[in-house]
């Protein structure tokens, strides 16, 4: 069964135009770790923030876990879905890396024993470890943005929304997200990426949704997105510089450093 | 950034061409005579011209809808409290049983409300044919610090953009699972991750914008030029000096015993 499933959801913000034209937007997401590509103005957070219901739908359904969307509190959908929003800044308030990263499980009253097991390993698998009584705003940009992630993942939610998690981090911190994401993937866990950097696309997420001006125009297993070069130019997207090289090299349409060299080992 | 708060409506009539300081002296001299005229029929001509220029500028229907929204519900309340409870009410113009309205009363509420309505229809006249941005640089081309053109210019757009940022900080607390609405004691709760990430991020925002100005040169001590001149004519200078001068004018007819 599809962890999120979005029938034929239609939304438009107050006095602007549909984002997502006749006959709506439909798409089903399994467990792993999907990437949400597309330009600007494509509607991708317009559709996370659907999934956890700070925006409602003017028609259709969105259903995340088997819950109705439109039934539930966001608070509510907080204990399903976990959200690292895209500036760290408008978040971030505590005193403390630990306090901060412990305020979304505590304000949905998490017994003490699962809200410290959650904010521990997040705050480990974030590499905030020894970091703990740090006042957040003493960070740089790349680490708060890495207490954001760990506080959207401190209430161990079963669905994650990254939403460009990539941006301004440096190699070893996009290493480090890539070993999240796949960790998180192995405990069974929906991750979803919002996401322009497509060479994290092709290195750490196994399918991706490509959507364009409202609507899915491709969705299915990454090392496929980028075949259709038309659908490419025409979402606004550019291949994985690896794919690019691929090609020019003649070893097909290889989206990761470990396809590419598979390819080359042929 | 055209932002939220402002009421300016893109138009090509005479008054949205006539240079801001123009239009601004007609504004003020216009709220000031209605205040000093001594007689209803005084106003009533103020007001009169006020409708002919919105009319003329092209926004009589925008005008409408707010204007009303604020003047009626004041008219309503004059006309009633005035009319019943003057303490110079002598003369009555009808009787519900124990009810008495007054005519006394009725003048001063009607007195009244017209000098309001001219200070509304002078005021959005101004607003809808305005560019928020156009009043610091007309203000700056006449010899105003931009120390003080930029904060009028900031105060006019930063508005919008605080409210922008705490609409994204509402949304990634109630995310992380805060409850923003309902009972006192919870909204209470809500207040610092709510407050906090708004005042941290002004500070931050305030510190760069004025690095980004700096850079800029804002602070050099240099002469300025402007980067477009206002439409200005010999009509619309005698304009102003002669609503600028009809201000004192009136006062001192006032004095003298204009009634």
């Amino acid at each position: 069964m599809p962890e999120i499933r979005l029938e034929d959801v239609r939304f438009a913000y107050p006095g602007g135009v549909d984002v997502y034209p006749e006959p709506g937007l439909t798409l089903a997401l399994g467990d792993g770790v999907t990437a949400l590509v597309g330009e600007n103005g494509a509607g991708k957070t317009t559709l996370t923030k659907l999934l956890i219901g700070l925006l409602r739908p003017r028609a259709g359904s969105v259903t995340v876990q088997g819950e109705d969307v439109a039934k539930a509190t966001v608070a509510a959908m907080a204990r399903i879905v976990g959200y690292s929003f895209q500036n760290p800044d408008d978040q971030l308030f505590e005193r403390t890396v630990r306090a901060e990263v412990s305020f979304g499980p505590r304000v949905l009253r998490k017994p003490v024993a699962e809200v410290e097991r959650g904010v521990a390993w997040a705050l480990e698998a974030c590499g905030l470890k020894g970091r703990e009584e740090v006042h957040p705003h003493d960070l740089g940009l790349s680490e708060r943005k890495w207490v954001a992630i760990a506080s959207a993942l401190a209430g161990e939610p079963q669905v994650v929304v990254l939403d460009e998690p990539t941006l301004g981090q440096d190699y070893p911190s996009r290493e480090r997200l890539r070993s999240l994401v796949a960790q998180l993937a192995d405990m069974g866990r929906t991750v979803l990426v919002v996401t322009h950097d497509m060479d994290f696309v092709g290195e750490a997420c196994s399918s991706t949704v490509v959507l364009s001006e409202g609507a899915v125009r491709y969705a299915g297993p990454t090392a496929a997105a980028f075949a259709d070069r038309d659908l490419v130019d025409e979402a606004g997207i550019e291949p994985p510089h690896v794919t690019s090289l691929a090609r020019r090299l003649g070893l097909g349409d290889a989206v990761s450093e470990r396809a590419f060299l598979a390819a080359l080992g042929r | 950034m055209a932002g939220g708060l402002s009421l300016y409506a893109e138009g090509t009539s005479l008054l949205h061409r006539a240079h801001p300081l123009t239009k601004g002296v007609l504004t003020l001299s216009a709220i000031a005579l209605a205040f000093i005229a001594p007689s209803l029929w005084w106003v009533v001509g103020i007001l009169v011209v006020l409708l002919a220029l919105v009319t003329a500028a092209g926004v009589l229907r925008r005008f409408f809808a707010v204007a009303l929204a604020i003047l009626l519900p004041i008219t309503l309340l004059l006309l009633a409290v005035q009319g019943f409870a003057n303490p110079l009410n002598r003369t009555v113009v009808f009787a519900l049983g124990p009810i008495v309205y007054y005519r006394e009363g009725l003048a001063f509420a009607a007195l009244a409300a017209l000098r309001i309505a001219c200070l509304v229809s002078a005021t959005f006249l101004f607003s809808f044919t305005t560019r928020p941005a156009d009043i610091a640089e007309a203000l700056m081309q006449r010899g105003l610090s931009p120390r003080m053109g930029y904060v009028v210019q900031s105060a006019l757009q930063i508005i919008p953009q605080t409210l922008e940022m705490a609409g994204r900080i509402q949304d990634a607390q109630r995310a992380r699972g805060l409850e923003t609405q309902g009972s006192l004691p919870r909204r209470a709760r809500a207040y610092l991750p709510l407050m906090l990430p708004l005042v941290l991020s002004s500070l931050v925002a305030t510190q760069e914008r004025a690095m980004a100005l700096e850079v800029r040169g804002f602070g050099l001590k240099v002469k300025r030029i402007a980067r477009y001149e206002f439409f200005d004519s010999t009509l619309q200078r005698a304009l102003r000096w002669a609503l600028a001068l009809a201000v004192p004018g009136a006062i001192v007819a006032r004095v003298a015993g204009w009634r």
